[in-house]
């Protein structure tokens, strides 16, 4: 229960430091930045190099003595010529060969989710009928409208202009609830904040999750 | 200075300190106000209502320390939703940060629920570079993850021994703030063909609609506000349930009452000073 208060105190105190900024900057905030910042990239370092150097590569290589592992080894390595001026062209290779099996692995889902399943359902049926004919009729206009204003091979004046004018309305529209969302996330961060002071470090609610 | 000058340059201090009374007072004395439920939040609860026991969720803690006030709720809710139906759990912890947090709230909720390791639930840990880690439990769950996170070889855990890939999990649900939200669409959905859903941050929410829309996720948890969603549903359902979320929403209402009533201040303020500006000149002419 001591250590338990003590880390908590340890974070309120942190916490506190990091709002008094909302006042005016100070040392304090800079000294809970600064750690906040070196102790992420500390934990980042340790893990990465636990997680992907030890148990990816030195585990195997040498452990389990799989020489394959050495292909991989060797290109990690020649990304650091990058560092050197005279060898630096050596660096491409590990890099295309990364680039290559990202773009390789990623081409086809990604358009899938991004391109393929959007537009399959933009193409919906539509009718004054019933309430969902109506709305496929909006999302159909709406999509029209807002793609149109990013054509810009004839000039948006007139009927064009129109369309154009009603896609800005309806992509600011989006921005409006993407801000809306983002207030909200805002205050959420507050809130998880006010609940550790008040429930962990104080007791003065509980808070259970 | 008169009024309008004073409203439209208001000191944000005074804003900061109201909003940090907005957030206090609720928190001691909950307002209850109603929250409605919504159909995305809705179709993660019913997917997991239609699951029979001993079905798979994979649960992925895709998020760190700085976002518990909105994905913690979550996580606890939809991990204790799975253990009330008696579906079994894997946990994948995606973000960095996020392995502590994963590994305590595994044990808080699997010893409410007297859940086994190994037999009910299975932790897997971290292992970096998401969407690689995604690709390849569509292959198989032992090449990014040989072990759990205890060191237990998957082979050697009840649960897993029968457990290849997605084609024998019913369910992806993430717990995320960031773009591996996007990962578990592109490439388990897309690529493999496995059920996702997403419980995202409210700044991520927006964005995720048109997977929703089009019918690529089962479900979305989106922010706070999902999490209270989710909690009510679950205290309708009489399981057990928690109100941090609730309390939470309380605090949402009033801090969003208070940003309106200043920009409506700010405004008629900025609106009565430009009206005098143009009176003043329109006089000197």
């Amino acid at each position: 229960m001591g250590g338990e208060f003590f880390g908590n105190t340890v974070a309120a105190i942190f916490t506190l430091a990091i709002f008094s900024f909302l006042w005016k900057d100070n040392p304090l905030y800079k000294v809970a930045e600064a750690l906040a910042v070196g102790l992420s990239a500390g934990y980042f370092t340790v893990i990465l190099a636990r997680t992907s150097l030890t148990r990816t590569l030195i585990d195997p290589l040498f452990g389990e003595g799989r020489l394959i592992f050495i292909i991989p080894a060797v290109l990690g390595l020649l990304m650091y010529l990058r560092l050197s001026r005279k060898w630096t062209w050596l660096s491409r290779y590990p890099l295309a060969f990364y680039m290559g099996i990202a773009s390789g692995a990623a081409l086809g889902p990604t358009i899938l989710a991004y391109v393929v399943r959007q537009i399959e359902y933009t193409i919906v049926p539509m009718g004054f009928t019933t309430w969902a004919g109506i709305q496929n009729i909006l999302i159909v206009i709406m999509v029209f409208s807002a793609l149109f204003y990013f054509f810009f091979s004839v000039e948006h004046k007139g009927v064009f202009g129109v369309t154009a004018r009603f896609g800005v309305w309806i992509i600011m529209i989006a921005f409006g609830a993407q801000f809306g969302f983002t207030v909200m996330a805002r205050i959420s961060l507050l809130i998880g904040r006010v609940q550790f002071l008040l429930g962990d470090w104080l007791g003065l609610i509980q808070i259970s999750w | 200075m008169n009024v309008f000058e004073r409203m439209a340059n208001l000191d944000r201090r005074y804003l900061y300190v109201l909003l940090m009374i907005g957030a206090i007072v609720p928190m001691f004395t909950p307002l209850g106000l109603p929250i409605p439920m919504s159909d995305e939040v809705q179709g993660l609860f019913d997917y997991i209502e239609n699951l029979e026991p001993g079905d798979t969720v994979l649960l992925a803690v895709d998020y760190d320390p700085q976002t518990v006030g909105e994905n913690h709720p979550q996580a606890y809710g939809v991990l204790r939703h799975c253990f009330e139906r008696d579906i079994d759990v894997i946990v994948t912890a995606l973000s960095q940060n996020a392995p502590g947090m994963a590994q305590q709230m595994i044990d808080t909720v699997a010893a409410e629920y007297g859940k086994v390791n190994g037999i009910n639930h299975c932790y897997l840990g971290y292992q970096p570079y998401p969407a690689i880690v995604i690709m390849s439990i569509g292959q198989n769950f032992r090449i990014p993850f040989p072990q759990d996170y205890y060191g237990t070889p998957l082979d050697s855990i009840p649960l897993m021994s029968d457990k290849q890939n997605y084609d024998d999990i019913n369910l992806v649900v993430t717990i995320s703030a960031g773009w591996v939200a996007e990962a578990w669409v592109t490439y388990a959905k897309e690529r493999y063909g496995c059920d996702v859903a997403l419980a995202v941050t409210a700044v991520q929410a927006a964005q995720y609609y048109t997977f929703w829309n089009a019918e690529q996720i089962v479900g979305l948890v989106p922010g706070l506000k999902g999490a209270a969603e989710y909690q009510m549903l679950m205290k309708e359902a009489g399981m057990r349930y928690t109100d941090a979320a609730l309390r939470g929403m309380d605090v949402q209402s009033v801090e969003h009452l208070l940003i309106i009533l200043f920009i409506v201040l700010g405004n008629i303020g900025f609106f009565a000073q430009r009206a005098r500006s143009r009176r003043d000149a329109g006089g000197g002419r």
